[in-house]
């Protein structure tokens, strides 16, 4: 934690950055589109109220058109005109004409309609008259009279100021509100992702005021979407709690573990200084020199055993040849002089696959042969066999796993011992001397973290038997 | 007095140019091209007149006037004290040939600035897009009745009256409403058959125009026109004449007359009344505009800019006996701002589309038919005025 405060890794983007952008683009979209609402909005309605007067305005003049004597007559009415002055600014054109074209009265000029009015529907168009936009509505009425019958189109057109005016006006008002709201909308979002980040700044706040060696969890009210994050956050650091604990317990264990075969040593050396008989002295030699080769035997065993906590940290676990493994332990671990053990090996043909460290399995085996030889011997007296070890394929419930046991014929482990021997330093209670404890420690910390088992069985007779199970690799 | 016989002179020479198109407008291009050729327009008497910049010449201004050029002439010299680089060149038209001779002018002839009491005409010069929006300081402080589109410019305020000669007609028998005027013409004495006077509707624009907004506003109008009828009314096409004949005391009366001539008249001495009709009365707005092809479109909105102006106004007011649309102290004018029982009478003819509706060709005809046989039955229609 305090690392990571000290050296800012490098910016990935900020959530509060990407919180604003969006919902700041998303109400920034949202004005664009009221605003286009706005405008087409008042387009229409300024269109729509200025409509009817000119639609009322056209009515009432066909309304006065008559054919008398198969001519027509067309006595405009005043309000018809007047009407339209409702738009004070805007300029009027009419025309009445006849469905073959003939203009009767009016501006014989105006821009024809896109299509002929139907009766009783009026055509409602844009058109651009005398250099200004214009609205004009043509609607068409059938006049009967004495003798003859005829069809009337009567168009009247108004500029657009009035509507302009009017839809401008809409517009502005909905602007107005469009600028408010988006405000509105940019404060809320600000004070939300604010007090929505808030929570991570309090965590930030807590964890960075921590003393280094305070790993207690973070306690306190988190938002739903954090719990997970506090969740592991915790997981982890009772994890590396425990793991401090570990190293701490190792340590201590150890340093103890050395003090006494160094007093020893630096005893022995006194007394070999002291003598002055040279076979005496010698005797203090071998005694020293066995001190050093327990010593020695007990650092490569805490270094293993330091290796082993590591590497079962690390978990790189890939598929090796348990076979082949226990091949390369027996190697290893049996002395190539006499005088030889005599080792029984009874495998199963072809390889057997495991998904584990090759290292910690060599390891472990390794461990548990090195055991077998060591305290396996017979006791004087009882009869003696050959170090049995077989590496079988067992077929259990939907799972198969490869079986390893090595039996010796030592004196076994007393019940009394049977949980404690796992734990570092332990040691069975007549063990034969020049074990450190470690071994079977280190044995059982690999095949845990390999998803092991190991159990310990006395066999008939005198002898120990040790049984590794690990799941079969699934290729 | 001098000037109205030079003005009926000028209104035979008219009269027969307005009923030969073709020969009025060969003699219009003939009088342009000798104006190219030969000299100034002030060569042109009576109708044209032009006012010498007294100073160095910078700019000119060609206006089309229904107002005697005699009572304008003191309004463009006050403009002139105020510019004096502007050359104005002054021609005294009636409403209706201000508005066909600018429909007919090719480009070079176009007036700068047309002023005519003919308010449907310019109305629809500026509704049929012929007129250029004119905004300025002066323009901004109008009421809104006063202008339409910013194109069209009332700059007075005229009352339409009933103007009688006090001699012939005794306090007491004045009609001071139309009610009061028709009793008075359908008296069995018939004290004014023969002796009332109107507007020729056929002739004058301004006088269809008043005989149009009665028509519209007052349900007497048709009563009104066959009274007239039956009295033989006398129908002049200009108001001057037709108040000469009232001084004279050919007429007693006369219907539908612009108040502010009758005024001028009446302040030189002649024995003439004036009477508002309380029903209602009329408010002709005399209507400026500016041309869209004006060549010299910028001197011609300085000028409006100072008809409209304080000072532009109490001239107008002073020297042509018009009304103005401001008062004294440049504010607005209501348009009912009147004295006295007189208030809800006024009633400014409104510039707008509805104007329009009596220049529509086919109502023009109707009305007029209607008009004349009421007006004058009896007498066969003679062909119709454009």
């Amino acid at each position: 934690m305090l690392e990571s405060a000290r050296t800012p890794p490098p910016r990935h983007g900020s959530i509060r950055r990407t919180l604003l952008v969006y919902l700041g683009a998303l109400s920034l979209i949202g004005a664009v589109l009221l605003f286009v609402a706005a405008r087409s909005y008042g387009r229409a309605a300024a269109d729509r109220s200025y409509d009817h007067l000119l639609i009322a305005s056209a009515l009432s003049i066909a309304d006065s058109v008559a054919l008398v004597d198969g001519q027509w007559q067309v006595d405009l009415p005043y309000a018809a005109l007047d009407l339209l002055a409702m738009a004070p600014e805007d300029r009027v054109f009419y025309r009445v004409a006849s469905r073959e074209g003939a203009t009767i009265t009016g501006y014989d000029d105006l821009p024809v309609p896109p299509s002929p009015p139907l009766d009783g529907k009026p055509r409602l168009f844009d058109a651009l008259y005398r250099g200004e936009p214009t609205r004009f509505v043509a609607v068409s009425r059938w006049v009967a009279g004495p003798a003859t019958q005829g069809q009337a189109i009567v168009q009247v057109g108004q500029t657009r100021i009035a509507r302009e005016a009017l839809a401008d006006d809409v517009v502005l008002r909905a602007i107005v509100a469009i600028v408010v709201l988006s405000f509105a909308a940019l404060a809320l979002v600000w004070i939300g992702v604010h007090r929505a980040l808030r929570p991570l700044q309090k965590l930030e706040r807590d964890l960075s005021l921590r003393e280094p060696s305070d790993l207690k969890p973070v306690a306190g009210e988190v938002p739903l979407e954090l719990d997970q994050l506090v969740g592991a956050l915790n997981r982890f650091m009772a994890r590396l709690s425990a793991s401090n604990e570990t190293l701490r317990a190792f340590m201590a264990d150890a340093a103890h573990q050395m003090r006494t075969p160094l007093a020893a040593l630096r005893a022995q050396a006194q007394l070999a200084l002291d003598e002055d008989d040279p076979a005496e002295q010698r005797r203090s030699l071998v005694t020293i020199e066995r001190n050093a080769n327990h010593m020695s035997r007990l650092l490569n065993q805490l270094l293993s055993d330091a290796s082993a906590i590591h590497r079962s940290h690390l978990q790189q676990f890939e598929t090796v040849d348990l076979a082949e493994l226990l091949h390369q332990a027996l190697y290893e671990s049996i002395p190539q002089s006499a005088p030889r053990p005599d080792v029984r090996l009874a495998a199963t043909q072809g390889p057997v696959l495991v998904r584990g460290d090759a290292l910690l399995l060599r390891e472990a085996i390794k461990n548990l042969i090195d055991n077998a030889l060591k305290h396996g011997q017979p006791r004087p007296g009882s009869e003696g066999g050959p170090l049995q070890i077989a590496l079988t394929v067992a077929e259990g419930e939907g799972a198969s796993t490869a079986v390893l046991t090595v039996a010796d014929h030592g004196p076994g482990i007393a019940p009394a011992d049977a949980q404690t021997v796992f734990e570092r330093f332990a040691r069975g209670h007549d063990a034969a001397a020049g074990g450190a404890g470690l071994g079977l420690a280190i044995v059982k910390r690999i095949v845990d973290s390999h998803g092991g088992r190991i159990d310990l069985s006395n066999r008939v007779g005198g002898g120990l038997i040790v049984t590794l199970s690990l799941p079969r690799s699934a290729v | 007095m001098k000037n109205e016989c030079g003005k009926v002179r000028n209104e035979k020479k008219r009269h027969a140019l307005r009923y030969n198109a073709a020969r009025c407008f060969c003699l219009y291009w003939f009088l342009i091209l000798l104006n190219s050729f030969l000299a100034p327009a002030h060569a042109a008497p009576g109708d044209v007149r032009l006012f010498k910049a007294p100073q160095a010449r910078s700019a000119q201004l060609r206006i089309h006037g229904s107002t005697d050029i005699e009572n304008f002439a003191a309004v463009i010299a006050d403009y002139q004290r105020l510019h004096p680089g502007t050359e104005v060149e002054y021609s005294d038209l009636v409403a209706q040939d201000i508005y066909t001779r600018h429909l007919a002018a090719g480009r070079g002839r176009v007036a700068d600035l047309l002023i005519s009491s003919g308010m449907d005409l310019q109305t629809k010069l500026a509704n049929d897009g012929h007129a250029l929006a004119h905004r300025s300081p002066a323009t901004v402080g109008l009421p809104a009745w006063s202008h339409w589109r910013h194109e069209a410019f009332g700059i007075s305020y005229e009352p339409i009256v009933i103007v009688y000669n006090k001699r012939l007609l005794p306090a007491a028998r004045v009609p001071h409403t139309r009610r009061q005027l028709l009793a008075l013409l359908r008296d069995p004495a018939a004290p004014l058959a023969g002796r009332v006077g109107t507007y020729d509707v056929a002739r004058s624009s301004v006088g269809y125009l008043l005989a149009t907004q009665d028509h519209q506003l007052g349900s007497m109008a048709g009563a009104l026109q066959a009274a007239l009828g039956d009295n033989r009314v006398r129908l002049e096409e200009r108001t001057g004449a037709l108040l000469d004949r009232v001084t004279s005391g050919e007429l007693a009366l006369a219907y539908n007359v612009l108040g502010s001539y009758a005024q001028a008249r009446i302040d030189a001495g002649a024995p003439l009344g004036i009477v508002l009709p309380e029903d209602y009365t009329l408010v002709l707005l005399r209507t400026a505009l500016i041309p869209r092809t004006a060549p010299n479109a910028a001197e011609a909105g300085r000028f409006l800019d100072y008809l409209l102006s304080p000072r532009g106004q109490a001239m107008l007011a002073q020297q042509v006996g018009l009304q103005p649309i401001r008062a004294a102290d440049g504010a607005p004018l209501s348009p009912h701002a009147r004295d006295g029982a007189r208030v809800r009478a006024l009633r400014p003819i409104p510039l707008g589309p509805g104007l329009l509706v009596y220049l529509d060709a086919l109502k023009r005809r109707q009305f007029l038919e209607a008009w004349r046989s009421t007006v004058q039955p009896g007498r066969k229609a003679p062909a119709d005025a454009p």
